[in-house]
């Protein structure tokens, strides 16, 4: 953690790509609804840019975009995907974000405000460099409530651990709602996306064991490698043969936050 | 030497561009160079990019650029000047470029690097974030001829109140060539862009007391106002002080990454 609370992915760069993400169809269909949004308003920041999962494809459809993030790593990886820094790639925390006030037509963060204890400064960071008039497009770290968050649910049970991540809660839209309405942005729900898990969640647990996702990273390796075999045998029971894919649909609640035209 | 760190021209934002814009055929002249060597370079990086005297006429001769500056206040006004969205402009120290290893297919700096005591540290990451085959081109400002006597003239009088913190702005090409060889890069070019622009040392003079230049910051203001007064007469005994001078070249070097 960052001295202003704020997780670095440096650790995660080498398998983040394998361990995260959305099928092809998810997103294009992705894609497709934040172009409609940034489309025609300037560049857009991301931020927690991390290997571009989001915002290479948007630059493939036009959107001049601004990435940043707070782990070179995964800023490399981003950097030796497209071959060459893609579109302009800044090394920073979220809570201090380098820019004038209003540079941006938009903001965009996946799964970025559960990583950090100061999310209500990043959010505060996020608007200060959107112009007015412009938007934040935000999406929350959650692994809704199938079969992935059953068994994320599990291993804090048995750790005796409260499942609550360093910042924003997994999913809490109604938080990030409130927190966005005093920093006098206007929340807006987008068309709901969906999306299937695509790995057998033998390979999410094998992730899990390996220490490759951010809740886990607070857990000593000794005490994971403990749990782990019960909460196998417990997901077999439950889910089925762990190398099968259990057929789950989550959700991708996209949210836009419009940034008034006259300041509050 | 007083000031450690990196200098931030917060305090010039107001008066850099009338005190600081050199004619407008020399600076056409600089980004013409500019836009030639670095065309196909993909992202370029301005260090120090200031009021982006440089920086606005490269991006619109058609250069992917990118700057950063200490002070914010000087980046705004380049967004004044630009007209619509210009290009990314972040706020950072030169001795931590935030930017990841080898982004960039070039970069430069004008004018900055006697203003930071980590200078080499400053050039070391200039090296890092630009990719192997990308140049990197600098022109160190400083002072030349009968201004650098003039500057040394208040050296022997005010003493380390007027030194800055980092590369020499007299003694600059050997000690910059130096530091980029330790880096394995190698002086490739040294391009003269002449300023037009006259000035006389009396001129010059007149200037000091009103503490526009980064080496009078921290001296009293009687103390730079008795100085003034004491240098010119010295120089009036030496040189005819009213006589336009053109200011001496003030070259482009290009490092080079021996392949």
């Amino acid at each position: 953690m960052s001295a202003s609370g704020s997780t670095s992915f440096d650790r995660a760069a080498e398998y983040y790509d394998e361990t995260r993400g959305l099928t092809d169809a998810a997103v294009r269909e992705q894609t497709g609804l934040l172009a409609g949004e940034l489309r025609g308003r300037g560049q857009t920041l991301e931020v927690g840019v991390g290997t571009g999962q989001v915002a290479l494809p948007l630059v493939a459809a036009g959107i001049p975009m601004v990435g940043l993030d707070i782990a070179e790593p995964m800023v490399r990886v981003l950097i030796d995907k497209a071959g060459g820094m893609p579109f302009p790639l800044v090394l920073g925390d979220a809570t201090g974000l380098p820019f004038a006030d209003a540079s941006f037509g938009a903001g965009v963060a996946r799964w970025v405000f559960h990583l950090i204890a100061e999310w209500r400064s990043a959010l505060g960071e996020l608007v200060r460099v959107i112009r007015p008039g412009g938007v934040a497009l935000i999406l929350l770290g959650s692994y809704g409530r199938g079969p992935r968050a059953q068994i994320q649910d599990r291993f804090n049970e048995l750790l005796g651990l409260a499942n609550e991540p360093v910042g924003i809660m997994w999913g809490d839209v109604e938080t990030l709602d409130r927190a966005m309405t005093e920093l006098g942005a206007t929340p807006r729900a987008l068309p709901l996306l969906t999306d299937v898990e695509a790995q057998p969640l033998a390979v999410f647990l094998d992730g899990i064991e390996r220490n490759r996702y951010s809740w886990t990273w607070r857990i000593p390796p000794d005490e994971l490698s403990r749990v782990t075999p019960e909460v196998r045998a417990w997901a077999v029971e439950r889910f089925g043969p762990l190398d099968g894919t259990p057929e789950h649909r989550f959700e991708l609640a996209w949210r836009a936050y419009d940034v008034p035209i006259a300041g509050r | 030497m007083t000031r450690t760190g990196s200098i931030s021209f917060d305090r010039a934002a107001p008066y850099y561009d009338t005190t600081r814009t050199p004619d407008e055929a020399s600076t056409g002249r600089v980004v013409d160079l500019l836009a030639e060597r670095f065309a196909g370079s993909g992202h370029v990086l301005e260090v120090g990019i200031g009021t982006g005297q440089v920086g606005l006429p490269l991006a619109r001769a058609g250069i992917d650029l990118i700057g950063f500056d200490l002070s914010a206040a000087m980046m705004a006004q380049l967004r004044q000047k630009s007209t619509g969205d210009p290009f990314p402009l972040v706020q950072a120290d030169a001795i931590r470029i935030p930017f990841a290893d080898r982004s960039f297919g070039g970069a430069y700096c004008r004018w900055v690097l006697h203003l930071i005591s980590d200078w080499t540290d400053a050039l070391e990451e200039m090296d890092r974030v630009v990719s192997p085959e990308g140049p990197i081109a600098i022109e160190p400002g400083g002072l030349s001829g009968v201004f650098a006597e003039v500057y040394l003239r208040f050296v022997e009088l005010l003493g380390d109140a007027v030194r800055l913190p980092g590369l020499d702005l007299i003694d600059r090409e050997a000690q910059l060539d130096d530091a980029m060889d330790a880096l394995g890069r190698r002086l490739a070019d040294v391009v003269p862009v002449t300023y037009e622009r006259k000035a006389s040392v009396a001129e010059q003079l007149d200037r000091i007391p009103t503490k526009v230049f980064a080496w009078t910051w921290d001296v009293p203001d009687g103390d730079l106002r008795a100085a003034t007064d004491d240098v010119r007469s010295w120089a009036a005994a030496r040189f005819d002080i009213d006589d336009p001078v053109a200011d001496l070249p003030t070259p482009w070097r290009f490092y080079t990454r021996a392949a």
